[in-house]
C-alpha cells in the first residue's frame, strides 16, 4: 500500500509560544515533502476527534502528531490500520527547555525529523501466525497441592488438561500429611488436608487426562506449540518408554519441593530419635502415633527445633515460610496424643503472618506446648534412652535444657526446579572434555563440571531449549524472573512456574499461586493465537524476522536472548520460535550483521532515525549528543523531567528503545560518524536488583559497551564519548547532572573530529 | 519513667552503691537449667486466668510498662517465662512476686491477653499455700468448697466456748466480773476474758505459723542465687526496715500505678480504717490493764469517745475502701485484676466484717438484744474468719509483701540500677553489639 | 468464547485491582475498573520504593498502565464507587456513583494554571503533610493523565480566575455526579487497607509527640516527591533525623488494636531503616521487634541489615514513648528481652509499623458478603461470584496481592463463562 502520510503540529500547551510552528511545518511539508501538514489547537478530546477525522477523510496511513507525548495516548485512540508516531514536543521540548530559542526549535526540529524517517520506514504489522493452529490446552507438571489446583481451576475455564506426576499417586506431600494448617477464619483448629476430594474433582473432569508414574521425557517447540513427549517413570511399566505424545499450548510447572538436610552440628541421621517434620507427619499419617523410631516407645515429650537450628545463619539464607506453622501443628499432634505429653519449638523468630497469627495463639494457649526463642546448641543422648536439647540465649535468660523422647528438626523447602542455564553449561563441558581441540578448554570444563556437579541429571522439564533443558534460576534456584509486580513472570515463555517450585509456600498460598499461574498459561495461549506478545510488551503484533542469507552463525542472538527464544542447528543456524519472543529484540542488539528486523522496529529504522537529525559543523560549536534511552524507564524519566520543568540539554537528541539490549553498535558507529558528539545509554538497573523487564538487557548492553569502545578506540576517538547509566524511572531529577556533565566532557575533549566528514 | 519517680531513699541508695545490683540467675554451676515443666501448676495457673496466660510471646511490654522494675532485672517478663515453662519451684522461690501491687498496669497493656499482674497474683496465692504451715489450711482457704468448713469452724468452736464458759472459768478460776466500769453488760454468753481468751489463744497459733511461713520465705530470699546471694546487705536491717514501712504508709509503689487510678485509693482506706480498727481492737483488749485507760473505761464507748470516733472512721473507711475495691472489680475487670475465688474471698471476708460490726454496734446502740448477740457472734465469726486465718488467705500478703520489701531494701534488690543507661541518650555501645547480634545473654 | 461474556467488575485501582484488571483483560475479557480516588495506584502510589529490591512502584506501575493503555477491553471509572449491586453470579446489575472531576480531558493541564490559585487543599497522596492548589495532578505517574479540581477547596475568586485562564473546555465547574449501571458476571473485590489510626496506640506519643510518624509517612518523608523533598528530618524542627527508632508491631499482633499480624510491616521498617541509612552515612537505626519476618526470599535483606554495624535490632516491644520537651526528642520505655534489661533509649524520631486494616472494616461492600472477624473478606467465605484480592481479603505485601489478584482473574472468568 501506497504511503500517505500526514502531520499534526499542535499549538497548543505553549507549543506555538516557545517554537516557530511554521518552521516546523516546512520541515515536513519541503524537507520531507508531506503532502498533509496542518496545525491543530490540541491532540486530545474534541483535538483528537478532528485528527481523526481528518485521517479518515484524507485517507492518511502514516501520521506524525507533534504535540504531547506517546505516554498519554491509549493505542486504541486511532484507527488499527494507521501508523502513528505522536512526538512529545511538549514534556521533551517546550516544557524543558528555553522558549522561543534557536537551539530549541532545532530539537523540536530534528525530532519532526526523527520520527517522520521513522514512521516513513515502518511497515504494517501482521500478527505472527504460524501454519499450524495454536494448540490452547495446557500441560501440568506436577500431582501436588499446586499442580491438581491449576489442573482443575484451567478446565473450569473450558480449558482441555494433561497433568503429569512422577509419582504412582497423586496429591504430593499434603497427601503424606495428617491434617493441615488452618485454612479459613478464624485460622485456630486443625483442618482434613482436602486433597482426598480434590484428586477426585480431578479425576471426575472429563477435560483432564492424568498420567501418573510419568515424566516429561521431551518438550519441544514453543508457546501453543509445545510438542510433549511423557516418558515411564517405572513403578510397574519400563523406565524411560514413552507413555504418550501430544501437543500442549502452555505449562504449569508445579514440581514441588523437597525437604532440606538438616544442619550438620544436629545429630540427624546419627541418633534415631533425631527426625525431620516431613518424617514425623509421615509416621503421624501411616501409624497414627508419635513413637520414638529408636524403640517404638510412644513419644511423651518431642523438641521442635527451627530453622534446622539457628547458629549457623548461612545454613537458612532463605526462609521456607511454613516450618513455623509445621511445628505448630505437629506440636498439637503431640499433645493430641496424651493430656500429659510435652511439645517443646525452639525458634529465632516466630513466623506466623497475617491472620495465622490466630493459630499461633491456639498452640500456644495449650498448656503442654512451650515455645522459646533460642539458640540449640547440643542434642545428645540421655539415660533414658530419650535425648536432651540445650538452647541457649533463650528467653529465659538463661541456657536450658529439656530431656525428651523425639528431636524433630525443621528443615527447609527446596525448590524442585532445576537450572536450566546450569545443565546446559554442564552438558557443554561434558562435551568439550571428549571433543575440546586445547588443554585449557578442558581445565575450564573440567572446572565447570565440578563447580556445577549438583545439577547433573536433575532435569525436569526437559525442554528442547537451546539454552539449557528446565527454566533458568535466580537465587536460591528460584525459577521466576520478576517476583515484586509481576510474580508469574519466567524467562521461558507459555511456561509458569507456581507453588513451592517457584518459591517456598504453605498449602494455602500454592492455592492461590496455582490458580493465578492456570490464568498466565491460558493467557498466553489466548495471546499467542492472536499473535499477540505476552508481558511485558503484552500485545504487541510485531515479531523478528531472520534475514537468514546473511547470517554468519555467529550464534550471538542464541546466546544472549533472554528468554532461550532461539534454537539452533547443528552448524549454528539460529532457528526462530516466534511465538517464545517476547519482542524486546535483544537479538536485534546482538547481531554483527544486523539481519534481525521488527517491521516497526529495526537497525534501519532507529539508525535513520539518528541519521536524521541535523548536524551543524564543528564551528558553531553546537555539540550534539545521542541520547538511547530505554523506552520502560529512562524514557519515561525523560517525560518527568519535562513534567516537572527540570531543564534538559538543548545539544540532546533521544531515541527510545525497547530494551537496550536492542541497542545494535552499528548505531552508536553510524552517530559518531554522522557528527555526534558523544552518545549516553540509560537503561535499568542491572544486577542482583535488577529492574530491566526483559530481564538482562541493560546489563547485555554494558558489556556490549565495552565492544563499542574498543571501536572508538579502532576510530581513533575518545572512548568517553560513550556513557551507561542506569537510571530510575523516578530518577529523572538526575538527567539534567548527566547531561550538563556530558556537555562539559565534549567541551573539555573537543567535538567529534569526524564532524562534517 | 521509673527513673524519673525515684523516692528519696532510693536515690539515696544509687548514691550508695557501687556496682547494680541484679537477680542473677539462680546458680546452677554453669551447666544449663533442666526444666520439666510442672503441668499441674501451669493448669493451676491457667484456671485462676481469664485468659491463657500462655499466650505471651515475651515481648517484654509488661517488664517496660511496670513502674517497680528495675532496669536490669526483666519483672514481670521473666516470672512470666517461669510461668509459661511450669517452672513451679523457681517462681514459689521469687520474692520478686510479692513486690508487685497488682496495679496491672502490665495486663492492661499486654498484647496477648496474658495478664503478668493477674498471673502474678495467682503465684502469691501458690505460694502462700506454699510457705502455710500447714498446708492444707492454706488449701482449704483457697478453694471455694471449703467455706462452710472454713466458716463452720470458727462458729462450732466460739459456740462450744460459749456453752463451755462457765467450766472454763472455774477451771481457770476466773469469776465473771462485769466490772463496776462497764455499765452496760455486753452480753452474759460473751464475757469479755473468753473473747480475749478465745482470740488470743487461736492468734498465738496464727502467729505460729505466719512465723513459720516467713522463716521459711526468709530462709528462700537469702538463699543463694536469689538476694541474698548477691552479696552482702547494702544497709542495715532497720533502716530497711524504716523505708520499707515508710513506702508502705505512704503507698508511694501503689500510687505510680495508671490502669486504675482509684486503686491506691481504696487500699490505702482499707489500710488505714484497719490500723484505726486494730489499735481500738488493742486498746479494748487490753483494756483492764492499760494504765491510760483504766479510769476512763467505760463499756461501751460513748459514742464521741475518741477511741469510738476513731473506730467508726476507721469502720468506715474500711467499708468505703471495701465498696470501692468490690466496684472496681465488678465494673473494670480488666483493668482491676484477675479477682480470682482468692481475692474475693479476702475483700467479701473484709467486707462481711466491717458490716457485721456495724450492724452489732447499730443494734447494739439500740438495745436490741439478743439481735446483737447474735449479729455480734456472727462478726466473730468473720473476725476470725478475717484474723486467725490470715497467714492462709490473700491477708498473708501483709506478712510476705512487708518482708519482701524490707529484704529487697536490706539487699538493695529495689535499687534499679542506671549504670547500663548511657544518659546522651543512645543506647550504650555494649549493650547496642549485644542487641545487634540477636545473641547477647544476660550482662 | 469471550465475545458473549459479560464484563468482570473490579473494585478497586490499587495494585490488586489493576492487575486483575489487566490479566482478565488480556486473556480477552471485557473488564470495568472502580477506583474510588482520582487516580489509579492506590497505597503503592504513596510508597517510596519497594522491598526488597529498593525499586520504585512507579516502574511496575508503568508497565501497567501501558497494559491499560494497550488494551481496549478495560474501562477506567476513577472517582467512582459501588452504590448498589443485585443479582447473583453471573449475572449482577451494578450501580456506580462518579463524582465529578471538574477536568473534561478535553485539553490536558498545565500546571502553571494552577499556579495562578490561592485556594489550597490537604495532600493526601502525602497523607496530609503539606498542601496542593486546589487544582492538582495527581501524581508524576497519574492515570488517567488528568488534573483534578478539588470544587470544595475552591474559592470564589479562584473559580473565576479558572475561567479566564484555563483552555476553553478543559475545566467545567457544572459537572455533578453521575450514575451509570452495568451488567456484569463477575466481581473482584480489591478495595485495599489503610493504615491502622496511630491515635488510639495512646502509650506511643503519636498525636502528642511531634517527632514520632507512622511507617506510612515515613514512605512519603524519605520521597522526593514527599513534604520534605526526600530529606529525612524531624517534624519538630527539621533536623536531620539521624537517631532513628522503628517500633514494630505499633497495633498489629496487639489484642488490643489488631490481634493479627500486618505480614508486611518487617519489611517496611528494614526497608526504611535502609532509606535512613542511605540517606545519611552516619544515622543510626534501631529496630525494636517481637519477631523479624521476613519470609521466603527476603530473609536476605535483614541479613543484609543485620551486617551494617549502624543498624541495631532489639528484641522488644515498646511499651511507651514520652517527648522531652525541651528537645523534643523521644524516649522509649522498652525492655531488650534478650539482654534482660532496659536501658533508656533516646532518641531523635521514632517511627512507628502501624498496621494494616481492611477499608472494608469502613465501607462494606453492598452486597451480602460474609467478612471475618477483623473485617477482611477471606477468600475462604467467597460468595459464588464474587471474588476477594489482596489486603481486602488478608494482609499481604505487593507480590502477594499480584498473585491473588491473577487468580481472582481466574475464578471470575470462570464465572462468566458459565454466566
Amino acid at each position: 500500500m501506497e504511503d500517505k502520510i500526514g502531520v499534526f503540529i499542535c499549538t497548543g500547551y505553549g507549543i506555538a509560544d516557545a517554537l516557530d510552528v511554521d518552521a516546523l511545518c516546512k520541515v515536513a511539508t519541503d524537507e520531507f515533502n508531506v503532502p498533509f501538514c496542518k496545525t491543530v489547537e490540541s491532540c486530545e478530546g474534541p483535538g483528537l476527534k478532528s485528527i481523526n477525522e481528518d485521517i479518515a477523510s484524507e485517507g492518511l496511513n502514516k501520521v506524525v502528531i507533534a504535540g504531547i507525548s506517546p505516554r498519554r495516548y491509549p493505542d486504541h485512540a486511532f484507527p488499527e490500520q494507521v501508523m502513528v508516531e505522536p512526538v512529545g514536543l511538549r514534556e521533551q521540548v517546550v516544557w524543558c527547555l528555553p522558549a522561543a530559542e534557536e537551539d530549541t526549535q532545532m530539537v523540536a526540529e530534528d525530532y519532526l525529523r526523527m520520527y517522520l524517517t521513522r514512521v516513513k520506514k515502518r511497515q504494517p504489522l501482521e500478527p505472527f501466525q504460524p501454519e499450524e493452529t495454536i494448540d490452547k490446552s495446557l500441560l501440568v507438571v506436577g500431582g501436588g497441592i499446586a499442580g491438581l489446583t491449576a489442573a482443575v481451576e484451567a478446565a473450569k475455564a473450558g480449558y482441555e488438561v494433561k497433568l503429569v506426576e512422577k509419582t504412582a499417586v497423586l496429591g504430593g506431600w499434603l497427601a503424606k500429611q495428617h491434617k493441615s494448617i488452618p485454612t479459613r477464619p478464624p485460622y485456630r483448629d486443625l483442618e482434613d488436608t482436602g486433597i482426598d476430594e480434590l484428586i477426585a474433582e480431578v479425576d471426575a473432569n472429563p477435560k483432564i487426562k492424568v498420567y501418573t508414574s510419568a515424566t516429561t521425557g521431551e518438550i519441544l517447540g514453543a508457546p501453543g506449540l509445545f510438542d510433549v513427549t511423557l516418558k515411564s517413570a517405572g513403578n510397574g511399566k519400563p523406565e524411560g518408554e514413552v507413555v504418550d505424545q501430544f501437543r500442549i499450548g502452555a505449562i504449569v510447572q508445579a514440581t514441588g519441593w523437597r525437604p532440606a538436610d538438616p544442619r550438620e552440628d544436629l545429630p540427624y541421621g546419627k541418633l534415631d530419635n533425631v527426625i525431620r517434620n516431613v518424617e514425623l507427619e509421615e509416621m503421624v499419617k501411616s501409624q497414627g502415633r508419635i513413637t520414638r523410631p529408636s524403640d517404638g516407645k510412644e513419644a511423651k515429650s518431642v523438641a521442635f527445633i527451627q530453622c534446622g537450628g539457628c547458629t549457623n545463619k548461612e545454613h537458612h539464607s532463605y526462609c521456607s515460610s511454613i516450618c513455623c506453622l509445621t511445628s505448630l501443628k505437629q506440636a498439637l499432634y503431640v499433645r493430641e496424643q496424651d493430656e500429659n505429653s510435652k511439645a517443646y519449638i525452639f525458634y529465632e523468630f516466630m513466623r506466623t503472618p497475617g491472620k495465622y497469627e490466630n493459630f499461633y495463639r491456639r498452640a500456644q494457649e495449650d498448656d503442654g506446648i512451650f515455645l522459646t526463642r533460642g539458640d540449640v546448641t547440643e542434642v545428645k543422648p540421655n539415660d533414658n534412652g530419650g535425648l536432651s536439647v540445650t538452647a541457649r540465649d533463650t528467653m529465659l535468660g538463661e541456657e536450658i535444657q529439656v530431656n525428651v523422647d523425639l528431636v524433630v528438626l525443621a528443615a527447609g523447602m527446596i525448590p524442585n526446579a532445576a537450572d536450566g542455564e546450569a545443565i546446559r553449561a554442564l552438558e557443554d563441558a561434558k562435551v568439550t572434555m571428549v571433543e575440546g581441540d586445547s588443554e585449557a578448554k578442558k581445565k575450564d570444563a573440567a572446572e565447570t563440571l565440578e563447580r556445577l556437579k549438583q545439577h547433573d541429571g536433575t532435569q525436569i522439564l526437559n525442554l528442547g531449549y537451546r539454552q539449557g533443558p528446565d527454566l533458568p534460576s535466580l537465587e536460591y534456584g528460584f525459577p521466576d524472573s520478576h517476583f515484586i509486580c509481576f510474580p508469574y513472570e519466567s524467562r521461558r515463555t507459555g511456561i509458569y512456574p507456581t507453588g513451592a517450585a517457584r518459591q517456598p509456600t504453605d498449602g494455602m498460598g500454592s492455592r492461590a499461586d496455582a490458580t493465578g499461574a492456570a490464568l498466565k498459561a491460558i493467557q498466553c495461549v489466548e495471546m499467542t493465537a492472536r499473535g499477540e506478545a505476552v508481558h511485558p510488551r503484552a500485545g504487541d503484533k510485531s515479531y523478528p524476522d531472520f534475514f537468514m542469507q546473511r547470517c554468519t552463525k555467529c550464534k550471538r542472538c542464541t546466546e544472549e536472548c533472554p528468554f532461550g527464544v532461539l534454537n539452533e542447528d547443528k552448524e549454528g543456524t539460529p532457528l526462530l520460535r516466534a511465538t517464545r519472543c517476547r519482542r524486546c529484540g535483544v537479538c536485534m542488539g546482538a547481531c554483527p550483521e544486523r539481519i534481525v528486523s521488527f517491521k516497526d522496529y529495526s537497525v534501519d529504522i532507529v539508525g535513520s532515525m539518528i541519521k536524521a537529525v541535523n548536524v551543524p559543523d564543528e564551528f558553531e560549536e553546537k555539540p550534539r549528543i545521542l541520547v538511547i534511552a530505554c523506552e520502560n524507564d529512562a524514557f519515561p524519566a525523560l517525560d518527568l523531567l519535562g513534567q516537572h520543568r527540570l531543564q534538559s540539554s538543548p545539544w540532546i537528541r533521544t531515541v527510545p528503545v525497547r530494551c537496550l539490549g536492542s541497542v545494535n553498535f552499528v548505531w552508536i558507529t553510524e552517530a559518531m560518524s554522522a557528527g555526534y558528539d558523544g552518545v549516553i545509554l540509560i537503561g535499568c538497573k542491572y544486577g542482583d536488583d535488577y529492574q530491566c523487564h526483559f530481564v538482562k538487557g541493560s546489563e547485555l548492553a554494558s558489556v556490549r559497551e565495552k565492544n563499542v569502545r574498543e571501536k572508538l578506540e579502532q576510530m581513533a576517538m575518545d572512548t568517553e564519548r560513550v556513557e551507561l547509566h542506569q537510571l530510575q524511572i523516578d530518577e529523572y531529577h538526575k538527567l539534567p547532572g548527566i547531561f550538563e556533565k556530558f556537555a562539559e566532557l565534549i567541551d573539555e575533549i573537543g567535538m567529534n573530529p569526524f564532524k562534517g566528514m | 519513667m521509673v527513673t524519673a519517680e525515684k523516692t528519696e531513699s532510693e536515690q539515696l541508695q544509687l548514691g550508695e552503691q557501687e556496682s547494680p545490683q541484679t537477680k542473677p540467675v539462680p546458680s546452677t554451676n554453669g551447666r544449663p537449667v533442666v526444666i520439666d515443666p510442672d503441668l499441674d501448676f501451669i493448669r493451676s495457673l491457667s484456671r485462676q486466668s481469664r485468659e491463657s496466660y500462655k499466650k505471651c510471646f515475651q515481648c517484654g511490654t509488661c517488664s517496660a510498662t511496670c513502674p517497680i522494675s528495675p532496669d536490669t532485672n526483666p519483672f514481670p517478663r521473666k516470672e512470666m517465662a517461669w510461668a509459661l515453662w511450669g517452672m513451679r519451684d523457681r517462681l514459689l522461690e521469687d520474692p520478686d512476686v510479692w513486690l508487685c501491687h497488682h496495679c496491672n498496669d502490665c495486663s492492661v497493656r499486654c498484647p496477648r491477653s496474658g495478664r503478668p499482674g493477674d498471673v502474678l497474683a495467682a503465684v502469691r496465692r501458690e505460694c502462700v499455700i506454699h510457705y502455710a504451715a500447714p498446708r492444707f489450711l492454706a488449701r482449704w482457704v483457697s478453694q471455694p468448697r471449703f467455706v462452710p468448713l472454713l466458716l463452720g469452724l470458727p462458729a462450732v468452736l466460739l459456740g462450744l466456748a460459749i456453752v463451755l464458759r462457765d467450766p472454763i472459768a472455774n477451771a481457770l478460776g476466773l469469776a465473771a466480773p462485769l466490772g463496776e466500769s462497764i455499765v452496760y453488760s455486753y452480753s452474759p454468753w460473751l464475757p469479755h476474758w473468753l473473747i480475749n481468751g478465745f482470740f488470743g489463744l487461736f492468734t498465738l497459733f496464727a502467729l505460729a505459723a505466719a512465723i513459720v511461713g516467713l522463716v521459711r520465705f526468709i530462709r528462700v530470699i537469702k538463699a543463694p542465687g536469689v538476694w541474698g546471694a548477691t552479696g552482702p546487705p547494702t544497709r542495715s536491717f532497720m533502716s530497711s526496715a524504716w523505708t520499707a514501712i515508710k513506702q508502705i504508709f505512704t503507698h508511694d509503689k501503689f500510687t505510680s500505678c495508671t490502669a486504675e487510678h482509684s486503686r491506691p485509693l481504696s487500699h490505702l482506706l482499707v489500710f488505714f480504717g484497719f490500723i484505726a480498727l486494730s489499735v481500738v481492737t488493742f486498746w479494748v483488749i487490753t483494756g483492764r490493764v492499760n494504765p491510760l485507760l483504766r479510769d476512763a473505761f467505760v463499756y461501751p464507748f460513748s459514742f464521741l469517745s475518741p477511741w469510738k470516733l476513731l473506730a467508726n472512721i476507721g469502720g468506715a473507711a474500711v467499708f468505703v475502701g471495701c465498696v470501692m475495691m468490690l466496684r472496681q472489680r465488678l465494673r473494670n475487670r480488666d483493668n482491676a485484676g484477675g479477682s480470682t475465688y482468692f481475692d474475693w474471698a479476702f475483700v467479701w471476708t473484709l467486707f462481711a466484717v466491717v458490716v457485721s460490726g456495724f450492724a452489732t454496734e447499730a443494734l447494739h446502740y439500740l438495745r436490741m438484744a439478743p439481735h446483737r448477740h447474735v449479729v455480734y457472734f456472727i462478726h466473730l465469726v468473720f473476725v476470725f474468719t478475717l484474723l486467725i486465718y490470715l497467714p492462709y488467705s490473700k491477708f498473708a500478703h501483709l506478712l510476705y509483701r512487708t518482708t519482701a520489701m524490707i529484704y529487697a531494701q536490706y539487699y538493695g534488690r529495689n535499687g534499679a540500677t542506671s549504670t547500663a543507661v548511657a544518659r546522651d541518650g543512645r543506647v550504650d555501645e555494649e549493650s547496642h553489639d549485644q542487641a545487634s547480634t540477636s545473641g547477647g545473654a544476660l550482662p | 468464547m469471550s465475545g458473549e461474556a459479560k464484563p468482570i467488575l473490579v473494585i478497586g485501582g490499587g495494585i490488586a485491582g489493576i492487575t486483575a484488571a489487566v490479566e482478565a483483560a488480556e486473556v480477552g475479557y471485557q473488564v470495568i475498573l472502580v477506583e474510588k480516588d482520582a487516580f489509579l495506584g492506590g497505597r503503592v502510589m504513596r510508597s517510596y520504593k519497594y522491598f526488597p529490591k529498593m525499586c520504585p512502584p512507579t516502574c511496575g506501575f508503568e508497565i501497567n498502565t501501558r497494559r491499560l493503555r494497550r488494551n481496549s477491553r478495560i474501562t477506567v471509572h476513577t472517582l467512582a464507587t459501588v452504590e448498589q449491586v443485585s443479582g447473583k453470579a453471573g449475572d449482577f446489575k451494578v450501580k456506580i456513583k462518579k463524582r465529578p472531576r471538574y477536568v473534561t480531558g478535553a485539553c490536558s493541564l498545565d500546571d502553571s494554571i494552577a499556579e495562578q490559585l490561592t485556594s489550597e487543599r490537604p495532600d493526601d497522596l502525602n497523607l496530609g503533610m503539606g498542601t496542593t492548589k486546589a487544582l492538582y495532578y495527581p501524581h508524576d505517574m497519574a492515570f488517567p493523565p488528568l488534573h483534578m479540581l478539588d470544587r470544595d477547596a475552591l474559592s470564589e475568586s479562584d473559580a473565576q480566575t479558572l475561567t479566564k485562564v484555563a483552555p476553553a473546555g478543559a475545566i467545567d465547574l457544572t459537572m455533578t455526579d453521575e450514575e451509570i449501571e452495568v451488567d456484569v458476571g463477575a466481581i473482584i473485590v480489591a478495595t485495599g487497607w489503610r493504615p491502622y489510626d496511630a491515635t488510639k496506640l495512646d502509650n506511643l506519643g503519636f498525636g502528642q509527640c511531634e517527632n514520632v510518624v507512622t511507617n506510612v509517612m515515613m514512605e512519603r518523608i524519605a520521597d522526593p516527591r514527599g513534604p520534605t523533598g526526600g530529606k529525612i528530618v524531624r517534624p519538630s524542627d527539621g533536623a536531620p533525623a539521624v537517631n532513628v527508632a522503628f517500633v514494630q508491631c505499633a497495633g498489629s499482633r496487639d489484642e488490643n488494636h489488631l490481634p493479627y499480624c500486618s505480614a508486611v510491616c518487617c519489611m517496611a521498617s528494614l526497608k526504611q531503616a535502609r532509606y535512613l541509612r542511605e540517606h545519611n552515612e552516619a544515622a543510626r537505626a534501631t529496630i525494636f521487634y517481637i519477631d523479624i519476618r521476613t519470609i521466603g526470599r527476603l530473609e536476605k535483606f535483614y541479613y543484609n541489615l543485620l551486617a551494617d554495624a549502624n543498624v541495631a535490632f532489639v528484641k522488644g516491644k515498646v511499651a511507651k514513648i514520652t517527648e522531652d520537651p525541651g528537645s523534643k526528642d523521644l524516649i522509649l520505655d522498652v525492655e531488650d528481652t534478650i539482654a534482660g534489661h532496659k536501658p533508656e533509649q533516646k532518641f531523635d524520631m521514632v517511627i512507628l509499623a502501624t498496621g494494616i486494616v481492611p477499608n472494608t472494616v469502613d465501607v462494606k461492600i453492598p452486597f451480602e458478603l460474609e467478612y471475618d472477624e477483623y473485617g477482611f473478606i477471606d477468600g475462604a467465605t467467597d460468595v459464588e461470584g464474587i471474588y476477594a484480592a489482596g489486603c481486602a481479603k488478608h494482609p499481604c505485601d505487593v507480590s502477594r496481592a499480584a498473585k491473588e489478584s491473577t487468580a481472582a482473574a481466574l475464578k471470575a472468568i470462570q464465572c462468566v463463562n458459565r454466566g
